[in-house]
């Protein structure tokens, strides 16, 4: 009886404290994390969310808009100097560079997701990026702060989103348009792909947006600080070029509105910007100098430029710059010679017969960018190893290349020598003034309304970097191009953007716009294989073909691999195709043409 | 019996660094030069519950017992906070049965049991407010400024309003018996587990943009049964022996998830009826041993580059002529199949011991009877060749080559990045299943009138061996215990130990 009593008691206070359990005991809300309905308030709110967008945009694995260096062991692979792989600019021929031999033999294959650096890199995600900027631009009017103030933070906002979106686009056409936060329960997840005329002309108006509301100068000091709208006008005019040609050349509406659009931004930052060419009167050194230093600061052909510190960030991109194999000999033959003719029209031309001769007479840029046996003292090449360059790959020792190209453009040993894996500031230049002037030029030529006074005022700017002659506005067709179906002076402005440009990551996306995709059916080819060069780079090992054009051998850098007798495939290879995974959950979004198993 | 608990739990933590000290003699941050950074966070969670127990026996034949939480957790939202998990079992001892006495001179005990549990489970490791968005603070390393970081506050992630308690439902049917004087025993039991409402982030398409939130996404069942027998006999004076025999098996089958595209699974991504851990795969054909075979065979340029002889060939379930992964939807796997299943099936344990005047010696044998195992074709793994870093004899002697035509693997490719010939496929699949004698022990205790005249107590040689013999039908170098973590782990070593025990 007494026991029961006990029992009954106890039983009465746990209803008693079980009555009362729901209550704020219960309730335990975060200690250090703020929540999205008390954030929004100032307009430092806004900058320090936007600050996402670049914290996001450093991972170039999943974020390849502002390409720089991925952080580490992905700079193998995750860097713009490395981009030129899927093109024929450079013949990667190391095998972690597989995802650009892939692509650039034409044998990409139906990835099963696009992730990391081993899976459709360059491809399709970085949604966590658009989904951050929507969920910026639904909150920022909870701020009470001017409008103008504002549309600053929408501006930056809209420009990032308006660029992923280029990308996406550029790389798989029609693409899933998200302007709202989603959830799991929201149509747009199951939906069709939006047309890529629609797409891009919301990307339009993202880009409108930032150009007339982001600050000429955010008064940050730019080291680097924020992206301005002259940078906003750089990014507009890249991707309306794009879209542009993309359109003459592949069909759709309205190119010139492209076209018109690209080459007015470029004006604009041309003529009232703060920008110009880097450019102290040394035309030997000028053009590659600043690719080579760890502080671009203050450079005023820079733009935006993501910026390597020991302790914050570092990379390892230099050391791994050797997985990209070397330049390819159809590029070094891009090179102008000195008279500004190209090699194939100069009598100034000495021939490839040893790779000196390659480098007599021609375009100062080549010798800034392909290194010079006699240079490689002054580049320190390779971390000052005192031996003889070029070397081949087979060769024991050093740093040799698959084609005998190395490439210098941006190669500074000190940033090597002494430093352990991954401690490297190698910056990246990710805007730069140039591309400016070749946009300008080249939506001004595919207007059909250039003048000698635009080339003045653009490519001639360039040339006279590294005095070569100017363009003139009615240059002689290079033999080797009149079958293109293209200009005269179109053939040399695509020239110059080529040789400006390289390894900076266009070549891939200039030949998909221009539709050339069939000139990567030509085999990347190295230096002249000749009894002379088989004594001088011994124990190189090599497969070679003969150029039936003049009966000389060359380095047939992928003979007898994978990635031999490349082939583009016009009905399929413009666009890449959409991940399996994303197909499985999603099969609305279509495969694109050609991809479809 | 009745009880209440309540548990609170909070974690606070502050953390300074700097990365580069004065003199490394001075370990101190105020002896430090370069960017100082400090850190900090905190947390808390609570839980609040009740439970009871209670239990009955009635003449040691019906026995009856129940137990039962109710709990509330601070990890989901005031509606679903609480659960109540019963559980109830009861068991007949039927031995003790009046009617039964006439058995009782060969049946020591017979008991049936039943019963039926539910578990509640809230454990979100350190997701301490799964049902409340909040956004991410950090310090960027994008720099704006020359050797600071930048702030920045990230987007809330998305988060689930109906969390509530993962259940777990246990349903056993048991039997327990003893014959002979004890000499054989033994007990056999049924049981099925479901798993409602489990904890876990469903897949959703990628241009939702941020990992899908905890949601109690998907059911699962498993059904299998134990049974577990010994015998035991003294046959003289001087010698005894038993054995115990350990079976089980258990399968498991997805009874709900939310998959209307139908994709095939993959982490976080099941389909209604799946048999958990199945393995999708192609079928192999062989090895393609001329070039004129690869030209006739169907088109594998879905998988990789430059086919010639030597590389695989896979078997064209489809018909198309193509060998593709299809959609990757159940509807269109392409060429793919469910080629096994890495559920270990009949799990065993057999021990023995054997007594004989002063000598003891016990057997402990381990095994599962299959169990289908894919060797990982990642980078620095065992298995495949040259991917591992390393070469092995068996690389070079078991790869193709024209000399070589009946070889396991496809001719030699030095790539760890090329994948096409290491597909999922049926050839590679391996049978992991073994039995491995895990432990032996022999003693030998010294004779007492031995101890007695030196002084001590008792003393004990013996020798003990672990892992000293098994049986696999899986290739070497796997072994069937080791490579479940898909790195090249430490082999697992045979341990001889001699040794004696003196007790004073």
């Amino acid at each position: 009886m007494k026991n029961d009593n006990i029992y009954f008691r106890l039983a009465l206070v746990s209803l008693i404290m079980l009555g009362a359990c729901n209550d704020e005991f219960l309730e335990r809300y975060p200690l250090d994390e703020v929540s999205n309905e008390t954030y929004w308030n100032t307009e430092n709110d806004l900058a320090t969310y936007n600050n996402t967008f670049y914290h996001m945009s450093q991972n170039d694995v999943n974020i390849p808009i502002m390409l720089g260096h991925h952080n580490g062991f992905d700079s193998q692979l995750a860097t713009y100097l490395n981009v030129d792989g899927f093109a024929d600019n450079l013949a990667p021929n190391h095998e972690r560079h597989r995802p650009f031999q892939q692509v650039r033999a034409g044998r990409q294959i139906v990835p099963t997701t696009s992730s990391g650096i081993g899976n459709q890199w360059y491809g399709y995600r970085g949604w966590d990026f658009v989904r951050a900027i929507n969920i910026g631009l639904e909150n920022y009017p909870k701020a009470a702060i001017s409008e103008e103030a504002r549309n600053k933070y929408v501006g930056e906002a809209r420009l990032f989103r308006g660029w992923f979106y280029h990308h996406i686009v550029k790389m798989f056409g029609d693409a899933p348009w998200v302007d709202r936060e989603l959830n799991i329960d929201s149509e747009e997840l199951f939906a069709e792909r939006m047309p890529r005329e629609q797409v891009m002309d919301n990307v339009l108006e993202d880009l409108n947006f930032a150009t007339t509301h982001i600050p000429d100068d955010w008064g940050d000091g730019n080291e680097p600080g924020r992206l301005n709208r002259w940078a906003a006008l750089l990014v507009k005019s890249r991707v309306c070029l794009f879209e542009g040609t993309w359109r003459k050349y592949h069909g759709g509406s309205n190119p010139e509105m492209w076209l018109r659009e690209a080459a007015d931004a470029a004006q604009e930052l041309i003529e009232n910007g703060p920008y110009m060419l880097y450019n102290t009167g040394d035309p030997e050194h000028d053009y590659n100098a600043y690719h080579r230093i760890l502080d671009v600061s203050g450079n005023p052909e820079v733009m935006v430029w993501r910026r390597y510190q020991l302790g914050i960030l570092t990379n390892h991109v230099q050391n791994y710059y050797s997985y990209s194999g070397g330049a390819t000999r159809n590029f070094v033959e891009d090179y102008l010679c000195e008279d500004g003719l190209p090699i194939t029209l100069s009598p100034l031309y000495q021939g490839d017969d040893t790779i000196e001769d390659v480098f007599v007479n021609r375009d100062p840029r080549l010798r800034q960018t392909i290194l010079h046996p006699d240079d490689s003292e002054y580049y320190m090449y390779h971390n000052a190893d005192g031996r003889e360059y070029p070397r081949i790959q087979g060769m024991q020792g050093g740093r040799t290349s698959s084609t005998g190209y190395h490439v210098i453009k941006h190669y500074n040993a000190l940033d090597m020598i002494g430093k352990a894996y991954n401690t490297a500031e190698t910056p990246a230049i990710i805007l730069r003034f140039a591309e400016a002037l070749l946009n300008f030029a080249e939506a001004k030529a595919e207007l059909g309304e250039i003048t000698q006074s635009d080339l003045d005022m653009s490519i001639n700017l360039l040339r006279d970097r590294v005095a070569m002659p100017p363009l003139d506005i009615n240059p002689p067709m290079d033999p080797r191009y009149a079958d293109d179906g293209i200009s005269s002076l179109l053939v040399e402005i695509r020239r110059e953007r080529r040789i400006e440009l390289f390894g900076e990551g266009f070549r891939y996306d200039d030949l998909r716009r221009w539709k050339q995709g069939k000139k990567l059916e030509n085999p990347d080819m190295g230096i002249q294989w000749n009894a002379a060069a088989e004594a001088r780079y011994e124990n190189a090992i090599i497969h070679t073909s003969v150029d039936p054009e003049n009966g000389k051998t060359y380095i047939d850098v992928y003979k007898n691999t994978d990635w031999a007798d490349p082939v583009f495939d016009e009905s399929k290879d413009y666009l890449w195709p959409i991940p399996l995974n994303d197909l499985a959950q999603n099969p609305n979004l279509g495969q694109n043409p050609g991809w479809e198993q | 019996m009745i009880g209440y608990n309540q548990e609170w739990g909070q974690n606070k933590f502050v953390r300074a660094q700097n990365n580069t000290l004065i003199t490394p003699l001075i370990q101190d941050l105020n002896a430090t030069i370069g960017l100082q950074q400090t850190f900090g966070g905190s947390n808390h969670m609570s839980l609040r519950g009740a439970f009871y127990r209670v239990n009955y026996i009635f003449d040691d034949r019906y026995l009856i017992e129940s137990n039962g939480r109710y709990d509330g957790t601070s990890r989901f939202p005031a509606e679903d906070r609480f659960g109540f998990f019963p559980s109830i079992s009861a068991g007949w001892r039927i031995s003790n049965e009046d009617w039964m006495s006439g058995s009782s001179n060969w049946l020591d005990e017979l008991k049936i049991r039943a019963s039926y549990g539910t578990l509640g489970n809230q454990l979100l490791g350190n997701n301490f407010y799964p049902y409340i968005p909040t956004m991410g603070i950090g310090q960027s390393s994008f720099m704006m400024t020359a050797g600071q970081r930048t702030p920045f506050v990230s987007p809330a992630g998305l988060v689930s309003p109906t969390l509530t308690w993962e259940t777990v439902i246990s349903q056993n049917l048991g039997i327990d018996f003893a014959l002979f004087g004890g000499k054989l025993s033994g007990a056999f039991d049924v049981f099925t587990r479901d798993t409602k409402d489990m904890l876990m982030r469903r897949e959703y398409p990628s241009i939702l943009g941020t990992g899908a939130p905890q949601s109690n996404a998907a059911d699962l069942r498993t059904y299998g049964w134990e049974m577990e027998l010994t015998y035991r006999n003294q046959f003289t004076s001087d010698l005894n022996y038993d054995v115990t025999l350990a079976l089980s098996d258990w399968q498991s089958t997805i009874t709900r998830f939310e998959n209307p595209s139908g994709a095939l699974p993959a982490s976080n991504i099941y389909y209604e009826g799946q048999m958990l851990n199945e393995i999708w795969g192609y079928e192999t054909v062989g090895i393609f041993q001329t070039q004129e075979a690869v030209d006739n065979a169907a088109d594998q340029s879905a998988l990789g580059a430059n086919w010639r002889p030597g590389d695989i060939q896979y078997a064209d379930l489809n018909n198309d002529g193509r060998i593709t992964p299809g959609n990757n939807t159940l509807e269109n796997p392409g060429d793919r199949r469910v080629i096994g299943n890495s559920t270990p099936r009949y799990s065993f344990g057999v021990n023995n011991n054997l007594q004989w005047r002063n000598f003891n010696l016990n057997l402990f044998f381990q095994g599962v009877w299959s169990r289908d195992h894919w060797p990982t074709s990642g980078n620095w793994t065992w298995f495949f060749p040259f991917n591992a870093g390393h070469v092995e004899r068996y690389f070079i002697e078991d790869s193709w080559s024209e000399d070589n035509r009946d070889a396991y693997f496809p001719h030699p490719h030095i790539s760890t990045n090329d994948k096409k010939n290491i597909q999922t496929q049926s050839r590679f699949l391996q049978n992991a299943g073994y039995i491995r004698l895990k432990n032996v022990n022999l003693g030998y205790n010294l004779p007492y009138r031995w101890m007695e005249t030196i002084g001590f107590q008792s003393a004990n040689i013996y020798f003990a061996g672990m892992n000293l013999w098994e049986y696999s039908p899986i290739r070497p170098p796997l072994d069937p215990e080791t490579i479940w973590a898909g790195a090249i782990e430490y082999p697992m070593q045979r341990i001889y130990t001699l040794g004696a025990r003196i007790t004073f």
